[in-house]
């Protein structure tokens, strides 16, 4: 008969494979230390070796654009060589004559009491940190290495890990984490989504009846661990692992990563970039798609602007590298803030409120052609779509599609090769646009471009910081704008997405996930702390979010 | 001829002197040689900490709007203060 535990879900996915316990050994039967070494230049060694071995893996997570999983160790390295600490072991290891490895443990022990004595929750959270800090010493100190001697199909059981324990534990290749403690929110759950490890955490005390090397079934996104399967259960298992892999790899291969809140609601983090290398960086955050691809780059900072040939070249490395993952392309967007050497002047008293966006597309067509030329080419290299700047009114995109389909017409004639359907978009930034959206008919997709709707919605000037600081990009009047916005686009079933600040602040991004806009682009360095937020989230609790940030 | 400050700050980031925010200001405290002590005003059982310590720190449970007291002994006191209200007023702002 299967025994099954109810725990957490700490990670998704499924793992079958044999038991293992992984259990510090037992700390009063090793032997103790040669006396004649100076009890305290030994802890300061263990202290290093701890650190030392912290900031390599921090270093390793931090290559690989997990900062924030990164930051989980640096702070355990700080707590391993910390001067209380310090005080507390040099207490009882000299002071009281106790052995090191005991004083350590007590010194611990006694800072975790403490920790969890105090009426916040988040620090008896972390209580569990210094209580992982110790353990980390201890093993150092007795040379006990536990995570050694594992085979790839383990899931490990163990009554907590520690973080260096974890990230540990992705090198050996094992199949799955089962803890009797933790949280879904605890460091454990952090890191092993982090790296792809199934995990279940909080299954109480009666995992620490399992014996080891017994085959078991770790179905992590329900928070099961089951021992003894049936072969019944076995082939069930096996059968729904195989369908998740697939379904990834077809993810994967489309665009969109599986990222989904807590209990599976799914949504999207894209990247915003500014020029065709940093395309890269997107990807290596994991980023499904680029949200907002800025071109300014082709045309400032330069003596004449880019010719079509070296506009196809950069839009099409972008494609290539995002390797068939949406490319969402803005046209230029010169006015306001950002003005252009080799072109005349054009005298405004309200930059902001005067030709800029699409309205400068429309001064200077000839420019406007060559940028469509090079986007219809280069929409063959991937998943190409344009979005136009600054638009205001339907007549605005009309003009564009016109241009777009006088461009498409030369370019059959001339025989050049060129995609004839890339979707078109707008960006949503000014009221008009927010408020009107029904009105702009036949467009394919539309993005907020959340910076610039704030500055016209609450007519502040975003490039004068006091006022910045004032009339904030996150006021109840934004939400609410936004609250239209997506009741719009549902009824006409219009994907929308966020490329702007609001996205990059957590708090802010689960609030726009729970208004309905799941797919948000911000700058690539963002998008493992966004991801990190929205995972520990539930549906229910994205739209209180919500609710909340339209109200004061 | 050391030189004795303080100052007293108010915390807006929103998860208080947390994990990533205290070991911020742990590793900015470090940077100096003075002797810099923290309490938290916002509670009433509050005593003072070596702001060199992140278990210290920890200790205090400072949260979102919670009032601190930095108390700075030594050669540097007025950088160190400096320092440290400069992070505070940045909300920890990380370096990518």
């Amino acid at each position: 008969m299967t025994r099954v535990l109810h725990g957490q879900s700490g990670a998704p996915g499924i793992a079958l494979g044999t038991t293992v316990r992984l259990e510090l050994t037992d700390l009063a039967s090793r032997a103790a230390l040669p006396v004649e070494v100076d009890v305290m230049e030994h802890f300061k060694r263990v202290q290093m070796e701890v650190v030392a071995q912290l900031q390599g893996v921090a270093r390793e997570l931090r290559d690989e654009g997990k900062r924030d999983e990164a930051a989980i160790l640096d702070a355990q390295a700080l707590l391993a060589n910390d001067v209380a600490l310090t005080e507390e072991v040099r207490r009882r290891a000299v002071d009281q004559q106790m052995p090191l490895a005991d004083a350590i443990h007590a010194a611990t022990e006694a800072m975790t009491v403490l920790l969890s004595s105090l009426d916040d929750p988040y620090l008896r959270e972390r209580a569990v940190d210094v209580l992982a800090v110790g353990k980390e010493l201890q093993q150092v100190l007795m040379g006990t290495t536990p995570v050694d001697t594992l085979l790839s199909n383990a899931i490990v059981i163990s009554h907590d890990l520690t973080p260096l324990e974890t990230t540990t534990l992705r090198k050996r290749g094992i199949a799955g984490l089962a803890t009797a403690g933790g949280t879904s929110n605890g460091h454990v759950a952090i890191l092993a989504r982090a790296l792809g490890i199934p995990a279940v955490v909080g299954l109480g005390e009666d995992l620490m009846d399992v014996p080891a090397g017994v085959p078991a079934i770790l179905a992590a996104s329900s928070g099961l661990l089951l021992i003894e399967p049936t072969a019944a259960e076995v082939t069930l298992y096996a059968a729904e692992r195989a369908a998740m892999e697939a379904t990834n790899h077809h993810r994967l291969a489309v665009g969109g990563l599986l990222d989904s809140t807590h209990d599976g609601s799914p949504f999207e983090l894209w990247a915003n970039i500014g020029d065709p290398s940093e395309a890269r960086t997107a990807l290596r955050y994991s980023a499904g798609g680029i949200g907002l691809l800025r071109t300014e780059f082709l045309l400032l900072d330069r003596m004449v602007p880019a010719s079509e040939d070296e506009q196809y070249a950069a839009y099409a490395e972008v494609l290539q590298t995002m390797a068939g993952r949406p490319v969402i392309v803005r046209t230029l967007d010169i006015g306001g803030d950002k003005r252009l050497a080799y072109l005349p002047s054009i005298n405004e008293a309200n930059p902001f409120l005067g030709t800029r966006g699409i309205r400068w597309a429309m001064r200077f067509p000839h420019i406007f052609r060559v940028q469509l030329r090079a986007l219809l080419r280069a929409g063959l290299c991937g998943d190409l779509r344009i979005m136009l700047p600054m638009v205001s009114t339907p007549a605005d995109v009309l003009w564009a599609r016109a241009e777009i389909e006088a461009v498409a017409n030369e370019l059959a004639l001339s025989g050049v090769d060129y995609r004839p359907e890339v979707p078109l978009g707008i960006m949503v930034e000014t009221p008009a646009a927010a408020i009107s959206l029904d009105r702009f008919r036949g467009i394919d997709f539309c993005s907020v471009g959340s910076n610039d709707l704030a500055q016209y919605v609450l007519a502040a000037d975003r490039t004068d910081a006091t006022l910045v600081q004032r009339y904030r990009s996150d006021d109840p009047a934004i939400f609410r704008l936004l609250r239209m916005v997506t009741a719009t686009a549902a009824r006409l079933a219009l994907p929308v997405s966020l490329c702007g600040e609001l996205a990059a602040e957590p708090q802010h991004a689960i609030a726009l996930v729970g208004l309905g806009i799941s797919t948000l682009s911000m700058l690539p360095a963002a998008i493992p702390q966004i991801r990190e937020a929205l995972q520990a989230v539930s549906l229910p609790k994205v739209k209180q979010c919500a609710a909340q940030a339209c109200e004061d | 001829m050391p030189e004795t400050h303080e100052l007293v700050l108010t915390i807006s980031h929103p998860n208080g002197l947390h994990l990533r925010p205290a070991a911020l200001f742990v590793r900015t405290a470090a940077h100096f040689h003075s002797a810099i002590t923290v309490r938290n005003l916002s509670r009433i059982e509050s005593h003072s900490v070596d702001a060199k310590s992140m278990f210290g720190l920890m200790q205090l449970g400072v949260a979102e709007g919670h009032q601190i007291e930095l108390h700075s002994i030594g050669v540097d006191a007025t950088a160190a203060l400096l320092a440290l209200q400069q992070l505070v007023a940045s909300d920890f702002e990380e370096q990518p």
